[in-house]
């Protein structure tokens, strides 16, 4: 970033990198489509319980099981009766909730991994790029999914499952960033001078990895709900009576009513699309202004 | 109708064969564990070993009636202690082996006796002989002593203790008659998708493509005339019922069983389509564990009983399909029915009320686990599980849902101390009332628990199921087991939920099916046109 | 490019070793007696006492992984605990139908990502750049799982078009004969069925294709835009080609690198989608064998299951990083 700050005052008056980031990012035609996208959901997340105050998981109605939707029930009624809509709102708050703390997760231990093995280099490097190449050698669905038939069904097993299979990612982001900026001038100045390690490591090489890191969180927010969704499908991720959107389609399916109520589907499904591709675009548009070098 | 693209394709490649074979299609909710009789617990084995093989006994179609099998008659001496049936004569197995009473004895005995040397498979243990007949060969309890070829068609099985059920237990699905030829031949593969499978059944074994489909062929030399009415059988494994029944309204399976009730309406409206009703033979119920303190008390458990909207449940996931009666056997048993038993009404107010006398005024906390698959008397468990789970709020027990996969489910409800409360449920598997009763109440119960951490023993309930077991008097039978159904209602240990007609469906076209009770049947009477 | 070869071969061996270790722990880390979740439930102490002896569970652990890598060098990876049968035919049987779906999806993403990536290259900002960009987001978002309930919805049910699951049908599938296992390569030998079989792939293909698809479509675009602004390109317009001489000659050649390196990528990922894929459409591959192994317990089924993917998935990574150093043009043309 530096740098590219420097060239620019060539022509007009100083800018500092985040107002230069904000400016790209706003030219971003899929940065604010995301941003948009992505506010929208965290606002239904958050406004989930006043919208309908209803109890999502007890609140059901026999009678009305199945109902196609209505002006009382805009998105149907599923096999209990329950109000699809609503279950589907708070169903957002289970994904982000879901989706940031398992980037939370595989962003510290892969970012620190990834600073260690590329700044003390040695027989640590070796043994995190060997767990690496293991880890990177087990397609990301089957690995979460062997993780979670060891350690037993549950919502909480499958995000840390699904955190697990993204560690490598940061590992070899942080690490090749780390390799490159090592180099850097300032940094070599900074070690020569006998700057502590952890200074030299978190004060000068992790804000270089910060924005590519940054922006691989935001696109791993979506990975993180596509994979818990697809756990909660197979019915190795969220169970009852959590409306997590992967467990209803499941319910749906297993249930047999998936296609002949189709309203049942079709609407967690849209969600799960809805949110990954919120991430999706933000990430794209959080690369555009941070890191514009970067291949697409 | 509009199966245009495929029609069109296949045409041409099809036409010319000619379709004068009748394939019969069944959609199976899964795979066969193996074709090998007597060495299986689950239902999806035993529909597809009904084809291939034939029974001492059989079912009357659509009832829980014993009548003549692979056995023509049969009768019990010395106090249903000695029961001898005289076999079906000039019958052949598929591979030309005549059927006598050395091969039903090598049958037997490879369940019966552990040390039998045509036992090859390691990791088998033929469970279900010693779960319905006491023990295997050499154990205590094993209700059968020896078995005796008295001459080419006679065959006398010695009891230690009188069985007056033999005839329909021996009949029950898994043990089919295999061919002894066979099974020395092909040693462990035998019943596996490597080996075949031999009986003496309507269908033959052709082969079997895991994870995808079973083809059974007809048997030219049925000795039942005029059957089977379909040149084959192919059981097509799709686990999940929304694909299933996909499957069905596109015509590529004729038939299939397990349908969640929530698709009947679905059913009903499709003119290709016909929703066809199992006769109840099962019950669903919620198991309370005394070895959990707050349910030692049979009040908590009778104020559960009254809390939870059985009717209401009922009718929302079964509707016309399931009905619930207080009796733990379904109404096909009701010989066996208690006059005093009426069930728990629905009433929250008296349940709190009971709740408070046992000491728990505020409820208490309860793990309740439901199954994770779909069984026909719980086939959406789940939702059953957290319809159950919101009226018990209502008296202030607050309920937190577990499952397991089905193995580790059924496995660790047995050890101590168990699970607090669970759902289960049962399907007959010959119409005695002891089929019911033994496995669930009978001492030491495996999987309730006493405070201290042992198997639940009733002995005053034992001592009445012992006395109906050992007795060869019908009247009396029937009023020790009326005595049962009012003890084990007042206990509450197991709420029947309950007794569902589980729902199957059939293309139209498709005629001859009856579903039985016991929930497989022969495919050999079902016409296609 | 030999010496690279034998060094990319030799930095196999530790990744292969972690890989067998990991698996080889994956019995050891669920809880319980390895024996007792071998055999399931319904185990007799003596049954648990000799699997255990014959397992070497009383010996050290370092000498059990030996005896497993021995085992698994040897091909064998033990019997499903479920219907017994050796996990090696079982593999055998089934990974030609996952073979066979992983390879339809990525022809299918390839013949339609492709040309759609360079129509929205050389037509950039046009109605066509602006549906294919939009094509390319929702496609990598859509929950594989999700599309295909709704192609059987609209497809199999709804229009009645195509078969909701299965590889056959039973009436072509009772004259049909597996000689390969890949259903359409057996029903061009035999001459019969091919629109069948290709009928029942269709959706399956497409349901596990569309997030390759969408991904192709992306790079192919991304690496036209920027071979159509390299110099050469610029050099060949100059001397006056014409338009589709420079894109098919000169620019498509060198696009097409990154994209090889993506469709080889994509495959690995498949392996694992096709969980997801098998288990909506009832196909009998892999994915759907491991998803009932867990179901089941079925622990060799799955460990058997997870090391076949991961040795595909590594080998096909090698032979894409082997034909990207053959094919890097700085290494051609320097």
């Amino acid at each position: 970033m530096a740098s590219l700050a420097q060239t620019s005052t060539l022509k007009r008056p100083p800018e500092t990198p985040t107002r230069l980031a904000v400016r790209r990012f706003m030219k971003s035609t899929s940065g604010k489509i995301g941003l948009v996208l992505a506010l929208v959901l965290i606002l239904v997340a958050l406004l989930a319980p006043v919208f309908k105050p209803y109890d999502p998981a007890t609140d059901r109605n026999y009678i009305e099981r199945l109902k196609p939707p209505s002006a009382q029930h805009i998105f149907g009624t599923d096999n209990l009766g329950r109000d699809v809509f609503t279950r589907v709102i708070h169903g957002s708050r289970i994904s982000l909730r879901v989706g940031l703390i398992a980037v939370a997760i595989s962003l510290t231990v892969g970012t620190f991994l990834g600073l260690v093995a590329g700044y003390f280099r040695g027989w640590l490097e070796i043994v995190i790029g060997w767990f690496t190449d293991i880890m990177l050698a087990f397609p990301g669905t089957l690995l979460a999914i062997a993780i979670v038939a060891v350690v037993g069904p549950s919502l909480t097993n499958a995000m840390i499952a699904v955190s697990i299979t993204q560690i490598p990612v940061y590992i070899r982001l942080t690490r090749s960033v780390v390799l490159s900026a090592r180099e850097l001038d300032y940094i070599q100045a900074a070690t020569a001078l006998g700057a502590a390690n952890n200074r030299v490591l978190f004060r000068h090489l992790l804000p270089n990895a910060l924005p590519p890191i940054i922006v691989q969180a935001t696109l791993s927010i979506g990975t993180a709900t596509l994979e818990t969704a697809a756990l909660g499908f197979l019915g190795l991720g969220a169970q009852p009576p959590a409306p997590e959107w992967g467990a209803m389609l499941s319910d749906a399916f297993r249930g047999g009513y998936a296609l002949n109520s189709p309203w049942t589907m079709i609407f967690p499904g849209l969600f799960i699309m809805f949110t990954v591709l919120a991430f999706n675009l933000l990430g794209d548009g959080l690369r555009d202004a941070l890191d514009p070098r970067a291949l697409r | 109708m509009k199966r245009t693209l495929v029609g069109l394709l296949a045409l041409g490649l099809l036409g010319s064969l000619g379709l004068a074979q009748k394939t019969l299609v069944f959609g199976s909710n899964g795979e066969p564990v193996t074709l090998e009789s007597g060495n299986i617990t689950d239902g999806i084995s035993i529909y597809a070993q009904r084809q291939i093989y034939d029974y001492l006994v059989d079912f009357k179609p659509g009832s829980t009636d014993v009548i003549a099998g692979l056995a023509t008659s049969w009768f019990a001496s010395n106090e249903s202690k000695v029961w001898t049936f005289r076999l079906r004569q000039g019958v052949k197995f598929q591979d030309g082996t005549p059927l006598d009473a050395e091969a039903v004895k090598f049958n037997v005995n490879r369940w019966w006796d552990p040390k039998d040397p045509s036992r090859i498979n390691a990791a088998s243990n033929y469970e279900i002989w010693s779960e319905l007949f006491g023990g295997f060969k050499g154990d205590k309890a094993s209700v059968l002593k020896d078995i005796q070829v008295v001459d080419k068609y006679t065959i006398r099985f010695i009891m230690n203790t009188p069985v007056p059920y033999f005839p329909a237990a021996i009949g029950s699905g898994y043990f089919g008659i295999a061919s002894p030829t066979a099974i020395k031949a092909e040693g462990a593969k035998y019943g596996t998708a490597a080996g075949s499978a031999v009986g003496t059944g309507p269908y033959m074994f052709k082969s079997w493509q895991p994870g995808d489909r079973l083809t059974l062929d007809k048997n030219p030399n049925y000795w039942q005339k005029g059957l089977p009415k379909t040149d084959s059988v192919v059981f097509r494994f799709i686990k999940d019922p929304a694909a299933r029944l996909a499957e069905l309204k596109a015509g590529s399976i004729d038939f299939t069983t397990d349908i969640p009730p929530a698709n009947l309406k679905d059913l009903q409206g499709d003119a290709n389509l016909e929703a066809v009703f199992r006769p109840s033979f099962n019950v669903g119920y919620l198991a309370l564990n005394p070895g959990y303190k707050p349910l030692a008390d049979p009040k908590v458990r009778q104020a559960i009983a009254m809390a939870v909207n059985k009717k209401a449940i009922v009718n929302a996931f079964w509707g016309e399909l399931g009905m619930t009666n207080g009796h733990f056997m379904p109404t096909s048993m009701k010989t066996y029915y208690s006059s005093k038993v009426t069930d728990y009404e629905y009433n929250p107010t008296k349940a709190k009320q009971l709740l408070a006398e046992a000491g728990y005024p505020n409820g208490f906390d309860l793990e309740l686990w439901y199954m994770p698959v779909s069984r026909p008397y719980f086939p959406t468990a789940k939702e059953i599980a957290e319809a159950m789970g919101a009226d018990l709020s209502a008296i202030g027990i607050k309920v937190k849902f577990q499952t397991k996969d089905w193995a580790a489910y059924l496995n660790d409800r047995k050890k101590a101390p168990g699970f607090q409360a669970y759902m289960l449920g049962w399907t007959g598997d010959y119409g005695d009332p002891s089929d019911w009763y033994n496995p669930h109440f009978a001492s030491p119960i495996a999987d309730l628990f006493d405070a201290a951490g042992k198997p639940l023993d009733l002995k005053e309930l034992n001592a009445i199921l012992d006395k109906a077991n050992s007795s060869s008097n019908q009247a009396e039978r029937v009023q020790l087991y009326q005595q049962a159904d009012d003890i084990t209602f007042g206990l509450a240990l197991r709420i029947p939920i309950v007794h569902s007609q589980p729902l199957v469906a059939q293309r139209k076209g498709i005629s001859g099916w009856v579903p039985s009770p016991l929930g497989s049947e022969t495919f050999a009477t079902i016409v296609k046109k | 490019m030999g010496a690279y070869t034998a060094r990319r071969l030799l930095g196999l061996i530790p990744v292969l070793l972690g890989i067998s270790l990991l698996v080889f722990l994956f019995l050891h880390l669920i809880p319980g007696d390895p024996a007792v979740v071998l055999l399931g439930e319904r185990a007799t102490p003596e049954q648990v006492a000799t699997l255990r002896e014959k397992m070497g569970l009383n010996q050290p652990l370092y000498t059990q992984y030996f005896l497993f890598m021995r085992n698994l060098l040897h091909g064998d990876l033990g019997n499903s605990v479920f219907n017994l049968l050796p996990i090696r035919e079982q593999l055998a049987s089934r990974w030609p139908a996952t073979f066979e779906l992983a390879l339809s999806s990525i022809l299918i993403a390839v013949l339609v990502g492709i040309p759609l990536g360079i129509l929205a290259a050389v037509r950039k900002n046009s109605m066509a750049d602006n549906f294919s960009t939009i094509f390319s987001l929702v496609g990598v978002s859509m929950p594989v799982f999700w599309l295909g309930l709704l192609l059987i919805y609209l497809f199999a049910v709804n229009l009645q078009w195509l078969p909701p699951s299965g590889r056959i049908s039973v009436e072509a599938g009772a004259s049909f004969k597996t000689i390969t296992g890949f259903y359409l390569l057996d029903s061009i030998i035999q001459g019969r069925s091919l629109a069948e079989v290709a009928a029942h792939l269709i959706l399956p293909a497409l349901t596990l294709g569309t997030i390759p698809l969408a991904i192709l479509t992306r790079i192919t675009r991304g690496a036209m835009l920027e071979v159509l602004s390299q110099d050469y390109v610029r050099t060949a317009r100059a001397k006056g080609l014409g338009e589709r001489v420079v894109i098919w000659r000169h620019a498509l050649k060198n696009a097409l690198l990154p994209v090889v390196t993506i469709i080889g990528l994509q495959f690995g990922t498949l392996l694992g989608g096709a969980i997801l894929t098998e288990t909506i459409f009832s196909w009998p591959g892999i994915g759907s064998w491991i998803y009932e192994g867990i179901l089941n317990r079925d622990y060799p089924v799955v460990q058997g299951g997870v090391i076949f993917v991961a040795l595909v998935f590594v080998v096909v990574n090698l032979v894409v990083d082997l034909s990207y150093a053959l094919l890097d043009p700085r290494i051609q043309y320097r």
